[in-house]
């Protein structure tokens, strides 16, 4: 009788994916034993099958208009290279020359970010990581928007499709019993097929890469893509969010409370601040308020009392409108050089075959030499790599010694099969070696998801990460690689190892996860940060976020310690606004009067509280499972915006700016003119200039000739 | 001024793109709404433009198809969507629109197809309708290549078991 490794194996040769001495063992093999040919039979037959069927499948093409636009853009293409250079390949260089670029870059600036004590010291380094990504590839950025904009062309409702993207649970749970069975003949299928070492070398080296390179590029410069289709209906309709995409104004009296997870992206700054720069104005769907407002340094009060961060919130008149604007601004605790908590650091990488693709083994030394950099002579790093045999590739070494630990980064090589289960036990097993009291102790687990459980089950696996982490010992878990097949595992692995699961599929992502999140993580001072405002009817009568509209929760979300929300590091600034229409007020001509309120309702037994609204936050601490609540009453009275601090009056800018760019039906007043006039007063962070502040100035002069341009056109 | 220097590269990419666009957009249809899978096909092509033709030679399918999913990945996650392959909190079978797709499917085949986790269907659609070998699967997917060969032996294992279920089991044919 066959187990079903021999059966895998009869598959491949059935279909023709053997070759050489397995595949005349198994002919051999054929000639004798009756059961196994059969079973070929039936693959071939099955095989023969399918491929009628669907060959049958409509394939739908692409339409003319998309066809000649597509060879536009790449005529425009042929003909920019063939003056930009006298070399006819050029374009296939572009790709590698900024691989190397990007990375040397980038670990100049690990060191200010990873260490955020500095960053806040500095004031004025973090947002360096985006600014200066250098801007590789700003002809790709043009030529993609010059792709035909979303229409719908075909009649085919979309939902079809979605609902085969449904994965039904029971089949996933049979799915993963079949894996974690499967799991103990991997090494052994796997060495058998032949070491997939060689896999990315056999793709032409700049294919292979490229995809991964092409994202980190251009990910930014789609982020408007798709949203315009009729994806982005999906998740926004039939659930019951008090909120649409495009947030509304919505009434307090339905409403009264606001939730959402703090966010501390800046993205969408970068992405829009390139268009602008390569002359064209971002596509709408690209600007989001808050990762714009996000970006920039605020000079906020650090936290005095016991709570990780300050909770600052102020009041003023809307300057495009008649309403009222609230600032909810958080400020992360400080922790100076001295009191970083020193880090003892596993990496526990995986080195088998199938990591051996661009965007995985590869990008993840790139990404491991950011970290590196950022790392004093009081930590201490290790490595374990696990494959088909575990090992201690880097005993623990002092944080100093730079070229040593990137010495045997560069050593590593992916190759053979994977075998987690004993390169856990020996990672722990040096984390404990090496454990620092009160410090920051941490094995980080990377790959790319067959993550191998070997002779160990599952369970005794989790049993063994949630023993560790009560003994002070985190785990951190990084994906790599698209398409991962056990996110579900990984994710398991870090919520029991009270660790985080990042997912990394290109160098920009490595970047913030490893010189961004990471270092927030190895610092992170509250987790799980979310906000609650509820209004007060009497004083509010209708209120609509700025941005945040990714990451709005359902109200019953807040209190619920099960919901994941934001980090936040050390020294982060978090900026919220909220539009109001203060209660009374002539209903202004963008909000309706609500027709069916009972007017009683809008004038509650009303306590006479001048109060505006209340500021709730939940949030964890970094090693805790349960939320503390932070409550902030903030008053009705409302500065003119003049009175305001600079922070206040840049954010507004910002925020203005955005609305115009998105031409968002409530930018009222709003214009290039005022916004220049606000921001151009606000430069300043803490008496100095600041140069990002300056650089947004210059933004809006330029996309204010860009939009001027527009109009002839 | 005879031939553009660009002339030779968009004679391929022309073929390459009439060669593979229907292919691509059915794939990626599977992932995404149409429009936004039109417009990942499109973006795909348009980066296509930047390799070279020699030495993308013979390895045009896998590039292709794992630039286009990356892309529609990347859609996914931008907008802050399910990705599909990550089943956690996928509904179960009895959802009333995967019922609804079954009975849209005229083939058997295709009804069975739909009972596995979307991995395993991409997997076979990969290995049976655009004729990638294990190793191609396994570069557009990210899922190892001895992995592949198990979802494929599954996935036909369990289509063969729900299209003959009377039928003997093989074992019956042992002496």
């Amino acid at each position: 009788m066959m187990n079903d490794k021999q059966k895998t194996k009869l598959t491949a040769y059935a279909l023709g994916e053997l070759s050489g001495s397995e595949k005349e063992n198994i002919e051999l093999l054929l000639k004798k034993d009756r059961e196994a040919s059969q079973f070929v039979d039936e693959v071939k037959q099955t095989a023969v099958l399918l491929e009628s069927e669907f060959a049958a499948e409509e394939k739908p093409i692409l339409t003319e208009q998309e066809k000649t636009r597509l060879e536009q853009v790449w005529q425009e293409r042929a003909t920019n290279s063939a003056s930009e250079s006298a070399h006819g390949n050029s374009w296939s260089l572009k790709w590698w020359m900024f691989a190397p670029l990007g990375g040397l870059v980038a670990a100049g600036i690990a060191a200010i970010v990873l260490l955020p004590r500095q960053a806040a010291i500095m004031n004025t380094q973090e947002p360096i990581v985006t600014s200066q990504i250098p801007v590789v590839d700003q002809d790709d950025i043009r030529d993609e928007k010059k792709l035909p904009p979303p229409t719908a062309t075909l009649a085919s409702p979309a939902e079809p499709e979605e609902a085969k993207a449904r994965v039904q649970v029971a089949e996933r749970k049979k799915d993963v019993a079949a894996r974690e069975e499967y799991d103990g003949l991997a090494n052994e299928v796997q060495s058998a097929t032949g070491a997939v070492a060689g896999l990315a070398r056999q793709m032409p080296g700049a294919p292979a890469a490229a995809p991964s390179k092409m994202m980190a590029q251009s990910r930014e410069a789609m982020i408007g893509y798709g949203k315009g289709g009729a994806g982005v209906d999906y998740y926004t309709t039939g659930e019951d969010y008090d909120h649409l995409p495009e947030s509304d104004f919505v009434s307090v009296t339905d409403h009264p409370l606001s939730t959402f997870s703090i966010d501390v992206d800046t993205a969408s700054y970068s992405n829009l601040r390139r268009f602008i720069q390569s002359g064209s104005l971002p596509p709408v769907d690209a600007v989001r308020i808050e990762e714009l407002i996000n970006y920039f340094p605020y000079a906020y009060e650090p936290p005095k009392g016991s709570h990780p961060f300050a909770v600052h919130t102020e009041v003023a008149r809307s300057p495009w409108s008649e309403n009222r604007l609230v600032r909810i601004a958080l400020k992360g605790r400080e922790i100076v050089t001295k009191d970083r908590p020193t880090a003892n650091l596993v990496f526990l990488l995986d080195v088998s075959g199938s990591m051996a693709d661009e965007n995985k083994l590869p990008l993840l030394k790139r990404a491991f030499k950011l970290l590196v950099d950022g790392l004093n002579g009081r930590d201490k790093v290790s490595i374990v790599v696990y494959a088909g045999a575990s090992g201690l590739v880097l005993p623990p070494t002092s944080g100093e010694k730079k070229a040593e630990i990137l010495a045997s980064l560069e050593r590593l090589e992916a190759g053979g099969s994977t075998n987690g289960a004993s390169g856990i036990d020996l990672a722990y097993q040096v984390a404990k070696q090496n454990f620092v009291k009160g410090g920051v102790n941490r094995v980080i687990l990377a790959t790319d998801g067959d993550f191998n459980v070997g002779t160990t089950s599952r369970g005794d696996l989790i049993r063994l990460i949630e023993t560790k982490a009560k003994e002070g010992t985190f785990l951190t878990v990084l994906g790599l690689g698209m398409g991962n097949l056990k996110d579900g595992t990984l994710e398991q692995l870090a919520n029991k190892g009270n660790g985080n699961y990042a997912y990394i599929d290109d160098d920009r992502e490595a970047k913030k996860v490893f010189v961004e999140q990471l270092s927030a993580n190895l610092v992170t001072i509250a987790k799980d940060v979310k906000i609650q405002v509820e209004f007060n009817p009497a004083q509010v009568a209708q209120y609509r976020l700025l941005g945040y509209e990714n990451r709005k929760l359902n109200k019953e979300d807040f209190n619920d310690d099960q919901k994941d929300a934001g980090e936040i590091g050390t020294g982060h600034t978090v900026t919220a606004l909220y539009e109001v229409v203060p209660a009374g007020q002539a209903s202004s001509p963008k909000v309706d009067a609500l027709k069916y309120q009972p007017k009683t309702a809008a004038a509650p037994v009303s306590t006479g509280s001048q109060e505006l609204l209340t500021v709730k936050l939940r949030y964890k601490q970094p090693e805790g499972d349960k939320s503390t609540l932070l409550e902030v009453p903030v008053n009705a009275e409302a500065k003119e915006l003049g009175q305001t601090d600079s922070d206040f009056r840049f954010a507004t800018a910002v925020a203005s700016f955005g609305m115009i760019l998105r031409n968002s039906k409530y930018q009222g007043t709003s214009s290039f003119e005022k916004v220049l006039d606000w921001a151009s007063g606000a430069v300043q962070v803490k008496g100095q200039r600041d140069t990002y502040r300056e650089e947004f100035v210059e933004l809006v002069r330029r996309a204010k000739e860009l939009k001027g341009g527009r109009v002839n056109n | 001024m005879g031939n553009k220097p660009g002339d030779h590269k968009i004679q391929w990419l022309k073929e390459t793109l009439i060669k593979y666009e229907g292919r691509l957009l059915r794939y990626v249809a599977r992932l995404l709404p149409e429009q936004s899978a039109r417009d990942v096909v499109q973006e795909t092509f348009v980066k296509l433009w930047q390799e070279d033709p020699a030495r993308l030679a013979g390895h045009e399918a896998p590039w292709l198809f794992r630039v286009c999913r990356n892309r529609a990945l990347d859609v996914l996650k931008k907008e802050g969507r399910m990705n599909p392959f990550d089943s956690d909190q996928a509904k179960s079978p009895d959802d009333p629109e995967a019922t609804v797709e079954r009975r849209q499917t005229t083939s058997q085949v295709f009804a069975i197809m739909a009972e596995l986790p979307t991995r395993k269907q991409e997997v076979l659609r990969l290995k049976f309708q655009e004729g990638l070998s294990y190793r191609e699967i396994s570069q557009v997917t990210g899922i190892s290549e001895s992995h592949v060969g198990v979802m494929i032996f599954e996935g036909l294992q369990h289509i063969r078991k729900r299209l003959h279920p009377a039928q003997p089991s093989v074992q019956g044919g042992l002496k």
